[in-house]
């Protein structure tokens, strides 16, 4: 009897389970105008909201755009909620005159999302690509992406993007993307109250050796003078200073060389493993996260760490949430000997690219233009969402709703400092006093960083071939090296050995020459 | 030290005393192992935001809040529940209903080409074709953005087919014999009388193929494209690490944060686990004894 009372429980929690599952499908987007037709298909007949939307779509015209767009969850609003994403592609739909079908994979997983995808031969219309120096080559390649140089210039406010931007992703001077933001520049920030309390003197531009002695009088405080995260490209910020560059890049004569066999890069892995050794930088650095690291600066547990100038207002906001408020100092480069340096320029990272297969370039380009130039879509698709669903205005300031904040959204200001759009004053809203006063902080920080940003390149995909096959195992092999000389486990001289070792095996000059055209 | 022999009691020697000891020490010890973790994913959950800044491991509560649950139930939290929880059931129910009619098959030792079914089906165990070719069949079936693509692909196990056809195997023939003497069809026989003795593995079973779906990850992101399709996991996974992008610009989500969700990610199989569990252990056991 017992059996069978279990039997009977099992079975009917499955077929609850589901039929809820199937209801989900019938109500999970009753207010969408604009759903995916997946969607559509799968709503029940019926209910008023639904006969509402079938009358709505009914009444658009035929001739209505239909495209799909991809973007990570951390865009849309700023919120993974299926209902606030919505209100922005709505607004959206209605600023581009386009149908949209949005796919919205997590951040974590969106670059494998977009690959698979796009190998599969599912190219979205419009997406976005993060670390689009070493992906957009690829797909240029692949020929999956299209050529916006016409589309761009005929657009009026697209056209009006300072051209280097452009330039900085182009690929045989063709332009293949859309940036929406200035390109990002690390500096290291350092927290004011630990400089005054321990007597740290460091201008905004010291040099290697200051920072060593000035950052050396934390030791045994307690206090980690330099936490850094577990990504070894950040080690370029301090190359710099000595004119050194992890990588293939085109040197001051226009040749392509190995960064990695320079002998300027002898001495910027020489100073790496004295910031360790010197106990300077975090001793565990290799498994910290960027959060981590932000917030052992945020909590004073650190007095330093390297990040987005961009995220200066986080470290004044953050500080004091966590009870030790203070300012942070920008460190906009360290100088070496040869009075080189700079900050770590990521360039453009982020940008939105055109499907080669889109049957409306022009509707795919209204809507790019819709998100890189359009205040208000900027700022709703970027950082504060849509009013009504994620914000109510309330004395000219924007406050989350209680259905937004309790799905952990929360306002942003970025694009005040980031996009491309000088004003934002035809806004509802505006940031309270001290956030704008943090803003204009922010501001003039990251233009001093734009002036003192290192260099960044990008090796063009298709020129050589022995390139294109190995260039991942060359970022991922000096990475292995430079990681193991600061940590220890090698010399300088034996890790750049058995770097010249890999070089070999991978006929790395027949490569170079194959780049420089001999 | 001639102390009297208490009646009943066999008297145990000093090395079988300072084994016990050790024995007790040994698993107390490996118990604060276990539960240790546990604990502190408890004890964060419900801590503030500024004490659980900066990496800090929490064994005693600082402050209470249950902020982050409503935070985490408050934001898709039962859609991606509900999500699943179709998945799940669906997905048991049809594992179960193609699993066992074929466990029960293959149990069968006249059955025509055994070996070479068992052969085929046990190639699967090693090969894994990866997620591009699959990503394209899932296409070709015309299944992106369906949650079928999260149930059919997924509708046998190769693991627990053995373990449900070396269960069935171990049923005496003399049972399924009389049974067909008595009148019954194959598909009466599994009913009436294999399906019966096979409850614990059944249950064992099923618990499995529950907790694998539930936990399904990776396809939910590959094949579903509209957000209000995904489940719990994914969703609960897009809110953790909504804050780890090196950029930083998206919402600040702190430990206390994530292990909220973590317990509520785990807490519906926590639940079903105490109702199965007794069939879990003696299906284990069962699933090795032959006649």
């Amino acid at each position: 009897m017992r059996k069978r009372k279990m039997a009977l429980a099992l079975a009917a929690v499955m077929v609850l389970g589901t039929a809820a599952g199937c209801g989900q499908s019938s109500s999970g987007t009753p207010q969408t105008t604009g759903a995916p037709a997946a969607d559509a298909q799968t709503q029940a007949p019926g209910g008023g909201e639904q006969a509402k939307d079938q009358q709505a779509k009914e009444e658009k015209p035929k001739e209505t755009v239909k495209l799909t767009i991809c973007s990570a969850d951390n865009t849309f609003g700023l919120s993974t909620d299926p209902q606030l994403q919505q209100a922005v592609i709505d607004m959206l739909e209605e600023k581009a005159g386009v149908e949209l079908e949005a796919i919205i994979p997590p951040i974590g997983s969106y670059n494998e999302k977009l690959e698979t995808m796009m190998a599969g031969g599912d190219v979205p219309d419009i997406f976005s690509i993060s670390q689009a120096m070493t992906r957009l080559p690829n797909y240029v390649a692949r020929e999956q992406v299209l050529c916006l140089d016409e589309l761009i210039g005929s657009s009026p406010s697209l056209s009006a993007i300072d051209s280097s931007y452009y330039d900085a992703l182009a690929i045989d001077g063709k332009v293949y993307d859309v940036p929406y933001y200035y390109p990002r520049v690390k500096c290291l920030f350092l927290r004011k109250d630990i400089m005054e309390e321990y007597g740290i003197n460091l201008s905004t531009t010291p040099t290697t050796e200051e920072f060593i002695a000035e950052m050396g009088k934390l030791k045994g405080t307690g206090i980690i003078p330099f936490s850094f995260p577990k990504w070894i490209d950040n080690f370029q910020y301090f190359m710099n200073s000595f004119g050194a560059y992890a990588g293939i890049y085109k040197n001051q004569d226009g040749v392509y060389v190995d960064g990695m066999q320079e002998p300027q890069m002898t001495d910027a892995l020489n100073y790496l493993r004295e910031l360790y050794t010197s106990g300077v930088m975090d001793q565990e650095f290799i498994t910290t996260e960027n959060n981590t690291m932000r917030e052992y600066v945020y909590t004073g547990k650190a007095a330093c760490d390297i990040d987005y100038v961009m995220n200066y207002s986080n470290y004044v906001l953050q500080s004091e949430a966590a009870g030790a408020a203070t300012d942070v100092q920008p460190i906009y480069m360290v100088t070496g000997p040869e009075g080189k340096g700079g900050g770590l320029n990521e360039s453009i990272q982020t940008a939105w690219c055109i499907s080669s297969e889109c049957k409306n370039p022009e509707a795919a380009l209204r809507v790019i233009e819709a998100l890189v130039c359009d205040p208000e879509m900027h700022a709703a698709f970027y950082n504060t969402g849509v009013e009504g669903a994620h914000y109510e205005i309330k004395d000219g300031l924007a406050v989350p709703t209680e259905k937004a904040s309790n799905s952990g959204y929360s306002i942003k200001y970025n694009y005040l400092t980031d996009s491309f759009i000088g004003d934002f004053s035809s806004l509802k809203y505006q940031p309270d006093e001290n956030t704008m006063e943090s803003i204009k902080v922010q501001q003039a920080m990251i233009e001093e960083a734009m002036n003192l940003r290192g260099d960044k390149q990008m090796i063009p995909s298709g020129i050589s071939s022995l390139y294109d096959e190995t260039s991942a195992s060359i970022t991922n092999t000096w990475k292995e090296v430079v990681s193991q000389i600061v940590l220890g486990s090698t010399s300088v001289e034996e890790g750049l050995k058995a770097y010249k070792n890999f070089w070999d095996s991978v006929d790395g000059d027949a490569m170079l020459k194959e780049l420089n055209g001999q | 030290m001639t102390g009297k022999k208490s009646p009943g009691r066999i008297r145990e020697s000093g090395a079988r005393k300072v084994f016990r000891v050790c024995n007790v020490l040994f698993l107390t010890m490996v118990c604060i192992i276990v539960v240790i973790p546990i604990w502190n994913v408890l004890v964060t959950s419900v801590a503030a935001d500024k004490d659980v800044m900066g990496g800090v491991y929490l064994l005693f509560p600082k402050s209470f809040t249950l902020k982050n649950y409503i935070q985490v139930l408050n934001s898709g939290y039962m859609r991606g529940f509900w999500n699943s929880m179709f998945v799940a059931a669906a997905g048991t129910a049809i594992a179960m209903a193609v699993t066992v009619p074929m466990g029960y098959a293959l149990a069968q030792k006249n059955l025509i080409g055994r070996k070479i079914i068992m052969r085929l089906i046990s190639l699967t165990l090693v090969f894994d074709a990866g997620i591009m070719p699959f990503y394209i069949l899932i296409k070709t079936l015309g299944l992106i953005d369906s949650r079928w693509s999260l149930i059919l692909p997924f509708a046998v196990s190769t693991f627990n087919l053995v373990i449900v056809k070396n269960f069935m195997t171990s049923i005496p023939e003399s049972l399924i014999e009389s049974a067909k003497l008595d009148g019954c069809n194959d598909f009466m026989t599994l009913v009436k009388i294999v399906m019966p003795l096979s409850v614990p593995i059944l249950s064992a079973v099923m618990l499995f193929y529950f907790v694998s779906f539930w936990n399904r990850y990776t396809e939910a992101v590959m094949f579903i494209n509209n957000s209000s399709k995904y489940t719990l996991q994914v969703m609960l996974r897009a809110l953790v690490f909504q804050s780890d992008g090196s950029l930083g610009e998206g919402n600040i989500v702190y430990d206390n944060m994530k292990m909220a969700v973590m317990v509520l990610g785990m807490l519906p199989v926590l639940v079903i686990y105490p109702f199965v569990q007794r069939y879990f252990v003696s299906g284990l056991m069962l699933g090795g004894v032959k006649e």
